[in-house]
C-alpha cells in the first residue's frame, strides 16, 4: 500500500471511530430521556402540581411541596450566588488580572468546583445546622450558593477576559473612570457569556441532591419558612424512588421527569442564547 | 473635496501655464517690436523674461516634492514627468526669445538691409508664436481641449517653420553674395533667426510630451 | 542629538527629556526624547517596529497608567502644564487629548450611544444638545448620511471603515484639542484607508493631530511634519516636504529608501 493510501485509510478509520463514539454517547442520552419520559409522563397529572405530599397509599399525593421548596431554595441560592460570583469574577478579570492573589483565587475556585457536593453539605451542616440546632431552608440555600459561586466566578472571569483590551482602552481614552468602563462597556460586551454562565450555574445547582440531604433535609409537607426544613425535588426523588410504595415510586418518576426537563430546558436556552449572540 | 495631491498638481499646472503665457506674450511683443522697429519694446521683452530661470527651478522643485510625497503612478506619473521635461524646453524657448530680442535690436540698427527679408522674417516669427499658442490652448482648456487636433497643428506649423527658414537661408545667402562686406553681420542675423526655428522645434517636443502624458506608452522626443 | 526643525508656530505639545520604562524592564524604551508638536498641524511618527513611536503616543494621554508599574521621567507640556505629574487629572486630560486605535473599537451599543458616550461621561444629559452634537460629530466624520436612518441600531453592524469613522466621530464629539491616531488604517482596505486619510487632513483645521504609522507613504501623503524614531530616540523631525526629499540624517535616509525596517 502506498504512503498516501495508508494515510487515507487511517483518516477514514479515525473518522469512523469518532463518529461511532459520538453516536454511542447520543444513544445513551436518548435512552435516559426515553426511560424518563416513558415512566414519568404517565405519572404526570394536574394533581401533582396542586397537591402536597401525602402518605403512601393516599391518592391525593402530589409534588407541590417539593416543587415550591425547590424553587425557593434555588432562588435564594441564585440571589446570593450570582452577585457574589459576578463580582468575584469581575475582580479577577479587571483588577487582579495576573497577580498572585488572583491566580490563587482561580486555583481555589477550580478546586471548589470539583469538590464532592456531599462534602459541602457536611460543611454547611457543621457551620449552620449544628449551631441552629435543626435543619433549615437557609442551610440548603447556603450549600447551593457555595456550589454555585465558583461556577459563576469562572465563567464571568473567562467571559470578561474575552472582551478585547482595546475596547477598554477606548473607553478610558474618552475619559471614563474604571467602574464605568466595567459596567458600561465590558459587561455589555460580555453580557451573553455571563448570562449563559448564570443559566448553566443554576441548572447545575438545581440538580444537586447530596448537599441538601443534611442541610434542608426534607419536608413531607409544604413549608415556605426558610428557618424550617424544606422539601426539595431532588431529595424527594431520592426518598420516593427508594421507598417500597408503588404510588410514591410513580411520583418519584414524575419528579425526576420534571426536574430533567427543567434542567434540559435551561441548558438548551443557555446554549441557544450564546449561539444567537455569536451569530449576530 | 480635492486631496492634497490634486491641489499640488493644479498648482504645478497653473505655474507652467503662466510661464507659457508669459513667454508667448513676450514673443508677440518681440514681433511687434520688430514690425514697428520700436527699440524700447525689444528691451521690455528682456524685462518680462528676466526671471524665468528661477520660475523654472521653482516648478521643478515642486514637481520633485510631489514625487517624493505622493509616489504617483500611471497617468499621474506621466504627467509629472512630462511637466518636468516641459519646463526645460519652455525655459530654453524663453531664453531663446530673450536673446533674439537682444540681437534683433542690434540688427535693425545695423547696416543690413532687412526690409527685403521682412515678410519672411515676420512669417517665421508668427509661425513660432502660433506653435506656442496651440500648446497654451491645451493648457488653458485642460480636458475640453482636442489634443490630437492641436498636436497636428503644431506639427504642421513646425513643418511650415522649417520651410520658411530654408527660404530665409537662401535669401540671406543671396544678400551675402551681393553685400560681401556685411557677410559677418548677415551670418549673425541668420544665427538669431535660427533661435526662432529652434523654438518651434522645442514646441514640438512639448507637444510630444503632452501626447505622451495623455496617451502613455514611452517617451519619444527624438525620432 | 536629534536634528529638529525649528517650529515657529504655536505648539500643541512639547516633549522635554522624556524617558519611559515599561514595568519590569531593565532599560527605558524611550530615551531622553525632546520634541515639539505644532498646533493645528499633522505630525507623523515613523520608524521601524519597536522604535517607540506607539509608546510615545500612548504617553500623551497617559494610557500606560492603565497597567501598573510603568515609569515616566521628564516632561510633556500641554497647555503650560506638565501632564506627567501624578496629580494630573487623567479624566480631564483624556477629554482634551483623544485617541483612535488600530482596530476599530465600536462599543457594544447603538451608533447614537457610541457617539454620545464621551459627552454623557461629562454629564451632558439634555437630549437636544446630545442629538445636535452627535449629528455634528457624525457629519465631521463624513458618515452622517450612511447612518442617519439607523442611529439606534447596534454599531457592530457597520463595516470596518465605517466603524473607524464612528470611533473618530466619538472622539471629536467631546471637542478635544489633540487627537492621537495609532496606525488608524492598518486594519482597513485601501479604499477605506483613503477615506480616513482624507478625513484626517480635514480634521486638522480644528485639532492638532499626531499619527503613528508604519506606512511611510501614508506619512508622506498626510502629514505636515514627520518625526523619525529609532531604538527609542528621535532621530529627526522635519517638515514632511523637506524630509522626504532631503533628509538631514543618514539614518533617516536609509529608512526612507527602504534599507532597513
Amino acid at each position: 500500500m502506498t504512503h498516501t493510501q495508508k494515510r487515507i485509510l487511517i483518516n477514514n478509520i479515525v473518522m469512523v471511530l469518532s463518529t461511532l463514539s459520538a453516536i454511542i454517547g447520543i444513544c445513551f442520552l436518548l435512552w435516559i430521556l426515553s426511560v424518563l419520559v416513558a415512566n414519568g409522563l404517565d405519572a404526570i397529572s394536574a394533581t401533582i402540581f396542586m397537591q402536597e405530599g401525602a402518605p403512601p397509599g393516599n391518592i391525593n399525593g402530589g409534588l407541590k411541596h417539593a416543587l415550591i421548596g425547590q424553587l425557593i431554595i434555588v432562588s435564594y441560592a441564585t440571589l446570593f450566588g450570582v452577585p457574589f460570583g459576578i463580582l468575584a469574577g469581575t475582580y479577577l478579570s479587571e483588577y487582579g488580572q495576573k497577580s498572585k492573589l488572583a491566580e490563587i483565587i482561580r486555583d481555589i475556585s477550580d478546586i471548589m468546583m470539583s469538590a464532592p457536593s456531599i462534602v459541602i453539605g457536611a460543611f454547611v451542616y457543621a457551620i449552620v445546622v449544628a449551631p441552629m440546632g435543626h435543619f433549615s431552608g437557609w442551610a440548603g440555600s447556603i450549600a447551593l450558593t457555595i456550589i454555585m459561586i465558583p461556577i459563576i466566578l469562572r465563567t464571568t472571569d473567562d467571559m470578561l477576559q474575552l472582551v478585547p483590551s482595546t475596547l477598554r482602552e477606548a473607553a478610558f481614552a474618552l475619559g471614563a473612570p474604571k467602574y464605568k468602563v466595567i459596567i458600561q462597556v465590558v459587561y455589555r460586551g460580555a453580557k451573553a457569556g455571563i448570562l449563559t454562565g448564570i443559566l448553566l450555574g443554576v441548572a447545575r445547582v438545581a440538580g444537586e441532591t447530596a448537599p441538601l440531604l443534611f442541610t434542608s433535609f426534607n419536608n413531607n409537607f409544604l413549608n415556605t419558612n426558610m428557618s424550617e426544613p424544606m422539601a426539595s425535588l431532588t431529595v424527594t426523588i431520592y426518598n420516593y424512588a427508594t421507598s417500597p410504595y408503588e404510588d410514591w415510586q410513580k411520583l418519584g418518576w414524575a419528579a425526576a421527569f420534571i426536574l430533567s426537563m427543567f434542567i434540559l430546558t435551561l441548558n438548551i436556552l443557555g446554549r441557544l442564547f450564546l449561539l444567537k449572540k455569536k451569530g449576530k | 473635496m480635492l486631496t492634497k495631491y490634486d491641489i499640488k498638481i493644479d498648482n504645478i499646472k497653473e505655474k507652467i501655464s503662466t510661464l507659457l503665457e508669459n513667454i508667448t506674450a513676450a514673443n508677440e511683443l518681440c514681433l511687434e517690436a520688430y514690425q514697428s522697429a520700436d527699440l524700447a519694446k525689444f528691451k521690455e521683452v528682456g524685462t518680462i523674461l528676466e526671471h524665468i530661470g528661477m520660475k523654472g527651478d521653482d516648478i521643478d522643485n515642486e514637481i520633485i516634492k510631489t514625487f517624493a510625497l505622493y509616489g504617483p503612478e500611471a497617468k499621474e506619473l506621466r504627467f509629472l514627468v512630462a511637466y518636468l521635461k516641459m519646463t526645460n524646453e519652455l525655459i530654453r524657448i524663453g531664453e531663446g526669445v530673450k536673446k533674439y530680442a537682444r540681437s534683433m535690436r542690434e540688427h535693425v540698427t545695423s547696416d543690413c538691409d532687412l526690409n527685403a527679408l521682412k515678410p519672411s522674417i515676420v512669417l517665421l516669427h508668427k509661425s513660432s508664436i502660433n506653435a506656442l499658442k496651440y500648446i497654451l490652448e491645451c493648457f488653458k482648456q485642460s480636458d475640453d481641449c482636442n489634443y490630437e487636433d492641436n498636436y497636428r497643428k503644431v506639427l504642421v506649423e513646425e513643418s511650415m517653420n522649417d520651410d520658411l527658414f530654408s527660404i530665409l537661408e537662401k535669401e540671406i545667402l543671396n544678400k551675402i553674395i551681393d553685400e560681401k562686406e556685411l557677410s559677418i553681420e548677415y551670418v549673425r542675423v541668420l544665427a538669431s533667426l535660427r533661435k526662432l526655428e529652434r523654438s518651434c522645434d522645442r514646441s514640438v517636443n512639448i507637444a510630444n510630451l503632452m501626447m505622451y502624458a495623455r496617451q502613455g506608452g514611452e517617451i519619444r522626443l527624438f525620432n | 542629538m536629534a536634528t529638529i526643525v525649528e517650529i515657529n508656530e504655536q505648539k500643541a505639545l512639547e516633549v522635554k527629556n522624556f524617558e519611559f520604562t515599561y514595568a519590569g524592564a531593565d532599560a527605558p524604551s524611550i530615551k531622553k526624547l525632546t520634541m515639539p508638536i505644532a498646533r493645528h498641524n499633522i505630525t507623523a511618527l515613523i520608524g521601524p517596529s519597536g522604535c517607540g513611536k506607539t509608546t510615545l503616543l500612548r504617553s500623551f494621554n497617559r494610557m500606560h497608567d492603565l497597567y501598573p508599574g510603568n515609569k515616566y521621567n521628564g516632561e510633556i507640556l500641554f497647555k503650560d502644564r506638565n501632564i506627567l505629574i501624578p496629580k494630573e487629572d487623567l479624566i480631564k486630560l483624556r477629554i482634551q487629548i483623544g485617541m483612535i486605535f488600530q482596530k476599530p473599537t465600536a462599543f457594544p451599543m447603538s451608533i447614537f450611544d457610541n457617539v454620545a458616550y464621551g459627552m454623557r461621561l461629562q454629564g451632558i444629559k439634555n437630549k437636544t444638545e446630545l442629538s445636535g452634537r452627535v449629528e455634528k460629530a457624525l457629519k465631521d466624520a463624513a458618515i452622517w448620511n450612511e447612518v442617519k436612518d439607523r442611529l439606534k441600531h447596534d454599531a457592530s453592524g457597520l463595516s470596518g471603515g465605517q466603524q473607524q469613522r464612528l470611533c473618530i466621530a466619538r472622539a471629536v464629539a467631546v471637542e478635544p484639542e489633540v487627537l492621537l491616531f495609532d496606525e488608524p488604517t492598518s486594519a482597513l482596505d485601501p479604499i477605506s484607508t483613503a477615506g480616513i486619510e482624507e478625513l484626517i487632513v480635514e480634521l486638522r483645521e480644528r485639532v492638532s493631530i499626531i499619527i503613528v504609522t508604519h506606512n511611510m507613504q501614508q506619512a508622506a501623503r498626510v502629514s505636515d511634519y514627520t518625526g523619525f524614531m529609532y531604538l527609542g530616540e528621535l532621530v529627526e523631525l522635519g517638515r514632511t516636504e523637506e524630509l522626504f526629499v532631503t533628509p538631514k540624517e543618514r539614518l533617516t535616509e536609509e529608512y526612507i529608501t527602504g534599507k532597513f525596517g
